[in-house]
């Protein structure tokens, strides 16, 4: 199994009580799947993606990524775990601004200690891969969303990842442009991916071969 | 890409933010580097001699406080002490040059033969002085300063062996010190020859006498050989000095490493200085911390991008690190560059008499200590915000539609950085505060004279024009009678020394049937001067008369004293008629013919000292001060003095012309720079405080628009909003002032030697203060609050 969460929960004091977000949740993700979490809005599906995304250490159960227990590893082991498996796609693409296309996806590789030369040729394949090779020295507020959120997958996958998670990676894009990103996450889930996306669009979760249902923190449907 | 690319990207994006933080380091570590280079060449440098670890000043001991040495206990010291290499002795003095153009007349320092060589620095021509000038009978030789061989014989390099005349006195030319040397240390006046003792005819007529002190000592210790040594080797030789002569018994001897004693009355305030500019540094840091902290927060989702793509904490720290370290560098460099140009101001407008601060410079030294600030400065101003923001959850940040947090603003790290900078600009306040009272109380001493409009001439006489008495008095009636006829001046006098000119003369008295102990020395300045000297000063005549024409060389010998003279030998009786006995030339005793008013004389902050006034005729001396009260601006007369002097002998040099108002504020010319100094240190550290807490405040409302859209929504009045903000301000500022308050009642201890008329903790000095900071805080809190009220609800809610 490559991911498995188990009696995950995640909650705020509020006053003398508390508040939950995600309530015993219990999800296994097999590699190469494409899964698609979806439900209205405060339902609790970012948060269940941050935390497979180990950008979130604030909640209890037992997560394992890869048979390795995430709930009991470090930060710096999860932050190894993460950086090793796991590539994130934003809704608003959070390319770095007063980075080039370029640069932006040689981040990921630089915070992995790849050396210049190779992060050089891992950038010029992505770059030839996803046919940008043209817009490597714009800066984001030179692209296009669609071009934005293009560079943004690229940067997701520039390291290997095994898996991609997606935070309703075309929110923010118009329909033909939201149809080229989910494509794509077709391309790399047949070459071996495995993607996990947040939506809101039944189209999109058309894209993927299952689809888990969250409502109130709880999972009502997978 | 590197992270320093990163940090210049990231900073070019932000113009006016990196230039308004370069800008606030640069004024910070500019101001540092330029007092540290003060402190670091007058305190720390050591001494520009050879050896300079190993010399000592060598001082004899009367009355519990240094004091000048005879030449021959100083030959004795030198004949019995082991621990010493060599032992040099100095005086300084005034010499005229004449026959080489005008007359000109200049400092000198008389010395001993070997002191020059002891202090190892060689001669740019010819020699220095050896043994065999210090025996009687020598011939006259002189060593020149490089200023002196530049300014009167034009770099001549055959000046060495040729005779040039001093006083009246033929001495040959036996050596030019190289450019920068100089000893002793005198900033105002440093010396331009160097003459032998025995050459010196003013004072070889002392060497022989044991009574007469008028020599430092400085001794060069054998290797190995400890200050402890020495001193317990000279004390053992003064004491068989003090069982074989009688006047030696009140003496013993002090062994002081030099460098501290040059140093020891400028300590205090230097370190002052440096204090209050490093606090100012500090609050600095405190107010780019916050900059960067309110700018981090801006960054928040940048950072948990960064995060979210694998960066580890240590990589995101390193990053923000190299963006506070790169306009930390930048700062330096701006920082540099305006510490070269404060230090030249600093010592072209510093009245300090400080040794070797004209020699001091931004050298390597400062340079390094400027970039190794740079590095602190970037350090602390940006470690706060990086581990701050490096240490956010990133998933809170991305999660898309999320409202923005509150980040940094939530954090107690800016508020506690604005209290912290409000405490020690109180400290720093009180400090000038207290700076300021002091320089006020003292310009508001009476000197005891009156300093407006008059104007006097310094003379020496070279004896060997005029050798005695009788050629003095002749030249002094000339010069006196003609000054009188100067356009405006309504009154001239004489005196051998004015009050606050920073020179006197000292003499030992004796009170007639008073019981004298020989171990206690009672000595009192003396001013020897002409009839008409305390009507022409304004000193007040309190009881008797004043000195007559009648009083003169032929006449009984009277004299003049002070009030507080007066009272401390007669209390309840009336002075006038009794009799005191003084150390002019076994003149014997002097009837006591009036009382005048007491006057400062060596510094407004001392207490006055029992006085005593001789008339000029009895008792002549070769150096005078000619006083003209003036009707006009005393300056105009100054030309006509001159003039006047070349009437009676042309060849005779004027000395130090000074108005008796540039006299008074010499006097308070110190107090009154480091006043200035840590006042304006202390402004530009109420001005940062004030900017870090508006800028504090005015994020804070930014973060709040939605909070204080639903308040006015819900009802609340533009002044409600008010009374929150200013309200949350005033709970930092007065967290600030108390805890300054505290700071300062310990700290301000420390400047108790340097005020005057005013406790280190001077309520009306602190209240003042501590208003002045809240008047600052309430305008820093209250330009927020007023842009609070403006949000307009619909617009704050929308956004959201």
């Amino acid at each position: 199994m490559l991911i498995s969460l188990r009696n995950v929960e995640k909650s705020y004091p509020v006053g003398v009580g508390r508040t939950y977000v995600l309530r015993r949740v219990n999800v296994d993700i097999k590699e190469g799947e494409f899964v698609s979490i979806m439900g209205p809005s405060g339902a609790g599906k970012s948060t269940v993606l941050h935390i497979l995304g180990m950008h979130d250490s604030a909640w209890s159960g037992e997560y394992y990524f890869m048979d390795q227990p995430v709930h009991r590893l470090n930060p710096k082991q999860r932050s190894e775990l993460h950086k090793k498996h796991i590539g994130f796609v934003f809704q608003s693409y959070h390319l770095l601004d007063n980075l080039t296309v370029y640069e932006n996806l040689e981040i990921p590789l630089s915070y992995r200690n790849v050396s210049r030369k190779d992060r050089q040729s891992m950038v010029g394949d992505i770059l030839d891969r996803f046919q940008i090779v043209g817009k490597k020295d714009l800066y984001p507020n030179q692209l296009s969303g669609g071009q934005q959120q293009l560079v943004g997958v690229a940067r997701a996958v520039i390291a290997n990842p095994q898996v991609i998670l997606a935070d309703e990676p075309t929110g923010n894009l118009h329909t033909a442009q939201g149809k080229e990103i989910m494509e794509l996450f077709r391309t790399l889930n047949e070459g071996g991916t495995t993607i996990v996306q947040v939506t809101h669009s039944e189209v999109n979760a058309s894209y993927g071969t299952r689809i888990i249902q969250l409502r109130d923190g709880w999972v009502v449907d997978d | 890409m590197s992270y320093l690319t990163q940090a210049f990207r990231t900073l070019r994006k932000t113009p006016g933010f990196s230039a308004l933080v370069v800008a606030v380091l640069a004024i910070g570590i500019g101001a540092n580097t330029a007092i540290f280079s003060i402190v670091n060449g007058v305190l720390l440098k050591p001494l520009p001699f050879a050896a300079a670890s190993r010399l000592v000043a060598v001082d004899t001991i009367k009355n519990n406080s240094p004091d000048d040495t005879a030449y021959p206990d100083f030959l004795d010291w030198k004949a019995q002490a082991r621990s010493f290499e060599r032992l040099g002795g100095y005086a300084t003095a005034a010499v005229t040059l004449t026959g080489n153009g005008e007359a000109a007349s200049f400092p000198c320092a008389v010395v001993s033969g070997d002191l020059l060589s002891m202090l190892g620095v060689a001669p740019q021509l010819g020699r220095t002085f050896g043994d065999e000038d210090e025996t009687p009978g020598a011939g006259r030789h002189v060593v020149l300063a490089d200023s002196a061989w530049s300014k009167y014989f034009s770099r001549d390099r055959a000046i060495v062996g040729r005779s040039i005349t001093l006083d009246g006195d033929p001495f040959v030319v036996v050596g030019v010190m190289p450019a920068g040397f100089e000893f002793p240390f005198d900033a105002e006046d440093p010396p331009e020859v160097w003459l032998p003792v025995r050459a010196s005819r003013l004072l070889s007529q002392w060497a022989d006498q044991r009574n007469a002190s008028f020599m430092k000592a400085v001794g060069l210790l054998r290797e190995g050989v400890d200050v402890r040594t020495a001193q317990a080797e000279l004390a053992t030789i003064a004491a068989g000095l003090a069982a074989k002569y009688p006047r030696n018994q009140d003496r013993t001897v002090l062994v002081r490493p030099l460098q501290e004693v040059l140093v020891k009355d400028y300590r205090l305030g230097l370190l002052v200085l440096l204090s209050a500019v490093a606090a100012v540094l500090l609050i600095a840091c405190a107010n780019i911390a916050n900059l960067l902290l309110a700018r981090g927060s801006a960054r928040r989702r940048e950072i948990a991008v960064r995060l979210a793509l694998g960066a580890s904490r240590g990589q995101i720290v390193r990053q923000l690190l190299a963006e506070s370290l790169t306009l930390a560098v930048i700062g330096g460099i701006f920082g540099a560059a305006f510490a070269v140009w404060a230090v030249d101001v600093l010592v072209a407008v510093s009245p300090l008499q400080i040794p070797r601060l004209h020699a001091v410079h931004v050298d390597g030294g400062a340079l390094a200590f400027a970039a190794a600030l740079s590095m602190v400065t970037g350090a602390l101003s940006g470690l706060a915000p990086a581990f701050q923001l490096s240490g956010s959850n990133p998933g809170d940040s991305l999660k898309d539609g999320e409202r923005g947090g509150t980040g940094a603003s939530g954090s107690r790290t800016p508020g506690a950085l604005v209290v912290a900078e409000m405490a020690v600009s109180l400290v720093l306040l009180a400090a000038a505060g207290l700076l300021v009272r002091s320089l006020v109380e003292l310009q508001r001493v009476n000197p005891g004279f009156v300093a407006e409009r008059a104007v006097a001439m310094q003379l020496l006489l070279p004896g060997a024009k005029y050798p005695n008495a009788a050629s003095m008095r002749a030249f002094y009636r000339r010069l006196r009678d003609g000054a009188l006829s100067i356009p405006g001046a309504s009154a001239v006098a004489l005196s051998t020394t004015l009050p606050l000119s920073g020179s006197n003369v000292d003499v030992g008295y004796a009170v007639e049937g008073r019981p004298v102990d020989p171990k206690v020395r009672t000595g009192a300045p003396l001013f020897a001067v002409s009839p008409e000297y305390l009507a022409t000063m304004g000193i007040p005549l309190v009881k008797g008369r004043a000195f007559t024409e009648r009083d003169n060389e032929n006449a009984p010998n009277v004299l003049i004293i002070s009030e507080a003279m007066a009272a401390k030998y007669w209390p309840n009786e009336d002075p006038i008629g009794k009799r005191i006995t003084i150390g002019y030339n076994d003149s014997g005793p002097r009837e006591i013919v009036g009382v005048a008013g007491d006057v400062k004389q060596a510094d407004l902050a001392d207490r006055v000292k029992p006085t005593i006034y001789t008339p000029f005729e009895q008792t002549p001396w070769p150096f005078v001060s000619v006083i003209v009260r003036t009707r006009a601006a005393p300056e105009s007369a100054a030309g006509a003095l001159r003039g006047l002097l070349a009437q009676v002998d042309p060849m005779q040099a004027a000395g130090e012309i000074k108005t008796l108002d540039q006299y008074v504020s010499r006097a308070v010319a110190t107090p009154r720079f480091t006043a200035l100094l840590v006042g304006s240190f202390a402004s530009f550290a109420l001005l940062l405080a004030g900017f870090g807490l508006f800028s504090v405040m005015a994020y804070s409302v930014a973060q709040r628009g939605r909070e204080i859209g639903i308040r006015m929504a819900l009802g609340a009045r533009p002044g409600d909003v008010r009374t929150m903000v200013v309200g949350q301000a005033l709970r930092m500022g007065v967290t600030g002032l108390a805890l300054g308050l505290a700071g300062a009642l310990a700290v301000t201890r420390v400047l108790e030697s340097l005020l005057y008329g005013v406790t280190p903790n001077d309520p009306f000095t602190f209240a003042a203060v501590s208003a002045t900071l809240l008047a600052v805080m309430l305008l820093a809190a209250y330009l927020p609050a007023r842009a609070a009220t403006r949000v307009d609800p619909m617009t704050a809610l929308r956004t959201e």
